[in-house]
């Protein structure tokens, strides 16, 4: 999906569909299953199995606490899957040309430039641990309690070294609030009726279809 | 002693790489232009990213030691002692040697580059590995601490080294020379024939004598005066 409002349109009434409901969940894994590239949008193995087995914690003290814990993990789980496909679609920029879209010049080109700085930084964290991670294994290190806090106090030292000179740079052009952008989106008509399908999901899911079937 | 990179294949959407070389003891040196994919076959070379095809082969010698290009990744200690120490060193005689000794408190991360790369490269070449791989050594270097890594090399007698570098003035006299060319890694064989055969991607100095009929012995600048100041008799 090219658009990036219909992309975050898409994850929103999705998302709000699978939490909602069981149903809701089962709509969004069947969009899931028929709408994206399923293999390439997956998180990778490492990420999606610390989320699932967070889900699953949960999940479980929700059922030992007599609620309804399998409900809880079939609802999120879409959800995984769902953040999976958008981060797998984002493109440098578009969140940016979203926020001016969506609230101005000013707020929204703030709110675009945070969001776009965020994601690189992440990015830029991930990749950070990746080589930290080979150079535990060309040391001979394990992970533990005493090599964890070094590292974890090291990649924020660096992130925040890297977001220092992003301050600076900033500054150095001129940034004080705002900016000019003219937003640009590509839409196609699979785009639309994907993001259709959706929404149709969404309000299946606040009507409560499952009460007539 | 050997290293075989047998028939490698990796690639990141439209950019490949392909491998298909020995590499026996003695020092080699890769050039390549930045993005050619000299830090990827390092990483592979080294075991820490699988090839799509093919397989590396370390005959005769334990597990590989790498460089990163960047000497922030391979923090993992909170102080300048503790990372020589995770490197399963003495810290005294390792900072000693890198003029460090006064740092041994401060955080890795508050070193300039310069002085981080020139740790971890004191604990690297420390270690004394049979297959010593280093990516990018020469970068955030000056030229003193260049010439200092060259000697440091240079004491180096046994095992393979495998330098992954785009510098272009202070190098190391090497045994071979490869590069990373269209995606694929070329043998130029052995100095002094290769300086022949190297072509425009060669150090400046290299391009320099061949085009004149000098003929240096090595790749190192003293080896180009050296071979002109012969020509010149």
């Amino acid at each position: 999906m090219q658009d990036v409002r219909l992309r975050l349109a898409t994850a929103a009434c999705l998302s709000a569909a699978s939490y909602l409901s069981v149903f809701g969940a089962l709509f969004t894994l069947l969009w899931w299953l028929l709408f994206t590239e399923r293999e390439k949008t997956l998180p990778g193995r490492g990420v999606l199995v610390s989320f699932l087995a967070m889900i699953l914690a949960v999940a479980g003290m929700n059922q030992l606490q007599g609620g309804d814990g399998l409900s809880y993990a079939i609802r999120m789980v879409p959800i995984i899957l769902l953040a999976g496909w958008l981060s797998s679609e984002r493109e440098p920029g578009e969140l940016l040309h979203a926020g001016v879209w969506l609230f101005g010049p000013k707020t929204g080109f703030d709110l675009g430039l945070i969001a776009e700085i965020s994601l690189q930084a992440m990015g830029a964290m991930g990749e950070e641990l990746e080589r930290m991670r080979r150079a535990m294994r060309l040391k001979g290190l394990s992970w533990s309690v005493t090599t964890m806090i070094p590292i974890g106090q090291n990649l924020l030292h660096m992130q925040a070294a890297r977001s220092a000179e992003q301050a600076d740079i900033l500054a150095l052009r001129g940034y004080r609030r705002g900016g000019s952008l003219d937003p640009a989106f590509k839409t196609t008509t699979w785009d639309s009726f994907t993001f259709f399908i959706a929404f149709l999901s969404f309000l299946l899911v606040i009507i409560r279809l499952e009460r007539f079937l | 002693m050997q290293v075989t990179l047998a028939d490698i294949r990796f690639s990141r959407d439209d950019w490949r790489l392909e491998a298909d070389a020995d590499f026996g003891r003695g020092i080699h040196f890769v050039a390549g232009a930045v993005g050619s994919g000299k830090s990827t076959l390092a990483l592979i070379m080294a075991g820490l990213i699988a090839p799509d095809e093919g397989s590396v082969v370390r005959d005769g010698m334990n597990a590989a030691m790498l460089s990163l290009q960047f000497p922030e990744s391979h923090v993992t200690g909170w102080t300048v002692e503790e990372e020589v120490r995770s490197w399963g060193l003495e810290p005294a005689t390792v900072l000693r040697d890198v003029n460090l000794a006064e740092k041994a408190g401060t955080r890795p991360l508050e070193l300039s580059r310069g002085e981080l790369k020139r740790l971890e490269l004191a604990c690297i070449l420390a270690l004394k590995s049979e297959l010593l791989i280093l990516d990018e050594p020469f970068c955030s270097l000056d030229c003193v601490q260049k010439r200092t890594l060259c000697r440091r090399l240079a004491e180096r007698t046994a095992g393979i080294t495998i330098i992954f570098s785009h510098e272009q003035y202070i190098l190391p006299a090497v045994d071979t020379v490869w590069e990373m060319k269209e995606g694929r890694l070329v043998n130029h064989g052995t100095v002094p024939h290769a300086l022949e055969v190297w072509g425009d991607t060669a150090p400046l100095h290299i391009r320099w004598a061949v085009a004149r009929g000098i003929h240096p012995a090595n790749i190192r600048i003293e080896d180009v005066q050296e071979a002109a100041c012969r020509t010149c008799d």
